[in-house]
């Protein structure tokens, strides 16, 4: 099942939004309810042939705020994301998490840092990380003696 | 209830809550100014025409998809993908006719006007003549 492969906690989250849902109900004076949780920036990695691809949820975090580094194969994505609101704001609600943040992931395999590049679309930063050659499967001939 | 009637039921409810498709909340800063409520949601890569903003009665309502492109083989994930939504009471104190959204970078910011009733007034001390 696709769902529980992507998400294998889901069921847990469920039970906590569930959870939060029943004891968050009362208070707010906007009656919000659930309240997500995790880890940030949420990190995607995926596999091709000759790259991986890795994709970091920073919505609302400016480029210049970013910061990407990758020494053979562990990759390390650090940051700052501002929270906004002026100084007379009087908050109900804080879930979006603010300030600074790092994330280190060991890859499989290794990449070729000179080579690795990365683009920012409405709040998600993808990295293109191509495989070192030695890396990807190579076929080897048997020969006949 | 006999032991079996509950395993039964127990199993029904397994059965029907992996059919229902998976609903996410965003997660969400409301503050207010001296006349406005802003409500701000992180949306990454959730595409302005993938998401509406409505109002029904008292009720503001925050709803879309996010899209699953295929990226590839996923070899670890954390994203949430699917439906997301999210409900707001509006009390009479705000004003449902003023409510504006906008998306940028990832961040739906939706403001909402105060009524002009709780808007803070300054009154003006005369003096006597």
């Amino acid at each position: 099942m696709l769902l529980s492969r992507r998400m294998p906690f889901w069921d847990i989250e469920r039970t906590l939004d569930e959870m939060s849902r029943v004891f968050d109900s009362f208070g707010g004076p906007l009656g919000l309810r659930s309240m997500p949780r995790g880890t940030f920036p949420a990190i995607n990695l995926y596999d091709h042939e000759n790259e991986m691809v890795l994709t970091a949820e920073v919505p609302g975090v400016k480029k210049e705020d970013l910061d990407l580094t990758v020494v053979e194969n562990s990759i390390t994505l650090t940051g700052k994301r501002n929270g906004d609101a002026g100084e007379d704001a009087r908050y109900y609600r804080r879930e979006r998490p603010v300030g600074t943040f790092t994330r280190t992931l060991t890859l499989a395999e290794k990449v070729d840092p000179d080579k690795v590049s990365a683009e920012y679309r409405d709040g998600v930063l993808t990295v293109h990380l191509p495989k070192v050659k030695a890396a990807k499967p190579k076929a080897i001939q048997i020969k006949a003696s | 209830m006999s032991e079996k009637e509950l395993a039964k039921k127990q199993q029904a409810e397994v059965t029907r809550r992996e059919q229902t498709e998976e609903v996410f909340v965003p997660a969400a800063d409301i503050w207010e100014t001296e006349d406005q409520i802003m409500i701000r949601m992180d949306m990454p890569g959730v595409a302005k025409n993938d998401t509406e903003v409505k109002i029904e009665r008292d009720t503001l309502l925050v709803q879309g998809k996010v899209s699953s492109e295929a990226q590839g083989n996923l070899l670890y994930g954390e994203q949430r993908v699917g439906n997301f939504r999210r409900e707001f009471s509006l009390s009479d104190d705000l004003d449902h006719e003023h409510v504006s959204a906008q998306m940028n970078d990832g961040i739906l910011t939706i403001t909402i006007g105060k009524a002009e009733a709780v808007k803070p007034r300054k009154i003006e001390i005369l003096a006597a003549s």
